[in-house]
């Protein structure tokens, strides 16, 4: 019985129906992607990078320093709300550290470029490990950036450093 | 004639969910504030309206159901064309900006959607 309805006008009714809500759907789709694809834009304009790391020894305690630089050539103004860098010596996890901003966050406005020093104080129970380590470093630097109508992405980098040793 | 008519509702449907499905991924970056506070709501009431249109369209419950879980599987297919847009245009940097948490999220929906489908094709099949 409703085999014989499904044709006829009543299918065509349902088809218009289709069309119209597909019709609408593709203009939201449209709006949507165009956005998204303006959103992506200015997130490949932001670039960051780790240019340094450098080693220092007080105290029989040693800092590191990672120089990291951020560009930001989008037409957005963004901020880095939070930070993590990991240092691996010879492959194998040294020391950590969160840089939490989000009370103050790191300022990039449109078309800035700035650089940061992240200073990181080993505990004692790596000096060994430093003082006798080669140089194969490389550091990885994480951190949520705060993009306007998109909320707070994450971003990652990863490079590998000669180190410079002062004060050792 | 049944069959060109299923096949088109589906592909309309299909086109219909994946605008609900990016917006839902997208809630941000939705045009209507409305979209981007109930995205999941609209998602939950086009699943139903798919189902109901579709169950009206095809002959019997089981096509229905069969045609509503096409329908999702092909929003979800666009959708994610459309996500992976930035992707394959080449502009994509080091911001992912599409969590992984939103793709399982979007394929949790078309899991839980399919029911939702069946249960529109059900009321659309007694009209």
């Amino acid at each position: 019985m409703k085999g014989s309805n499904s044709h006829g006008p009543r299918a065509r009714i349902v088809l218009a129906v289709m069309g119209l809500l597909a019709l609408f759907s593709v203009g939201l789709t449209w709006a949507t992607a165009g956005n998204y694809l303006a959103a992506s834009t200015a997130a490949a304009r932001f670039r960051i990078a780790v240019s340094g790391l450098t080693c220092s020894k007080e105290n029989s305690e040693y800092t590191i320093g990672i120089d990291v630089n951020f560009k930001n050539q989008s037409e957005l103004d963004l901020s880095i709300v939070s930070l993590r860098s990991i240092i691996y010596l010879d492959g194998q996890y040294v020391w950590g550290r969160n840089y939490d901003w989000t009370g103050n966050p790191f300022k990039l406005p449109r078309g800035s470029t700035k650089d940061v020093v992240l200073t990181m104080e080993l505990p004692y129970t790596k000096t060994e490990a430093v003082a006798g380590g080669g140089d194969a470093w490389s550091v990885r630097v994480s951190g949520l950036l705060d993009m306007p109508r998109l909320g707070t992405k994450l971003f990652v980098t990863h490079a590998q450093i000669p180190l410079e040793r002062g004060n050792d | 004639m049944s069959r060109t008519e299923t096949v088109i509702g589906v592909v309309l449907m299909g086109v219909f969910m994946c605008g609900l499905f990016t917006c839902q991924a997208l809630p941000l970056l939705a045009p209507f504030e409305g979209v981007q506070e109930y995205g999941a709501l609209l998602l939950f009431l086009g699943a139903v309206v798919t189902g109901l249109l579709l169950g009206m369209l095809t002959p019997s419950i089981g096509q229905g159901v069969f045609a509503g879980f096409a329908s999702i599987v092909l929003g979800l297919v666009l959708a994610g064309l459309i996500l992976a847009l930035p992707a394959l245009l080449g502009i994509a940097g080091q911001l992912d900006l599409v969590s992984t948490l939103a793709i399982e999220r979007a394929l949790v929906f078309a899991v839980i959607f399919t029911p939702i489908s069946a249960l529109g094709v059900f009321i659309g099949s007694l009209i």
